[in-house]
């Protein structure tokens, strides 16, 4: 397995650990467990961040293209006419 | 014992659970990464993924 591999699912799976955790979250009662949960997911989020900085770096990922101002703008009127 | 909620303790079984896949996932990876940062990621990931665990068993007991 190659570098470019390895990283994107590591992405995958922080990125799939935090929707658990959010969930978790949600659904948790106990104070001192809900508090473990939301300082985990916190520092998920940040390492996702610098691993996506990392993937991109190396070119292992390509983020989406920028959006035109146009299609913003076709959004936006959309949105506006509700 | 921790005072715990049935959801409460099967998140904590989900999530527990899916911590060991990660541990044995960057304990390969880290060995088989040939960039020296890309090893670095995994070797940190790694650490991180052991005391995550070891902080949520905590919960257990």
């Amino acid at each position: 397995m190659n570098d470019k591999v390895m990283i994107n699912d590591a992405l995958s799976m922080v990125k799939t650990g935090i929707t658990t955790y959010t969930t978790a979250i949600t659904e948790c009662s106990n104070p001192t467990l809900r508090s473990a949960f939301q300082q985990i997911r916190n520092s998920s989020e940040t390492g996702q961040f610098d691993l996506y900085h990392l993937a991109q770096n190396k070119g292992f990922y390509t983020p989406a293209a920028q959006a035109t101002d146009n299609e913003i703008m076709q959004v936006k009127n959309q949105l506006s006419n509700g | 014992m921790s005072q715990l909620n049935q959801q409460e303790l099967q998140s904590l079984r989900h999530i527990i659970g899916s911590q060991d896949t990660a541990i044995q996932k960057m304990q390969t990876y880290s060995q088989q990464a040939q960039d020296p940062q890309v090893k670095s990621y995994f070797q940190t990931a790694l650490q991180d993924a052991q005391q995550t665990k070891q902080k949520l068993m905590s919960f257990l007991s």
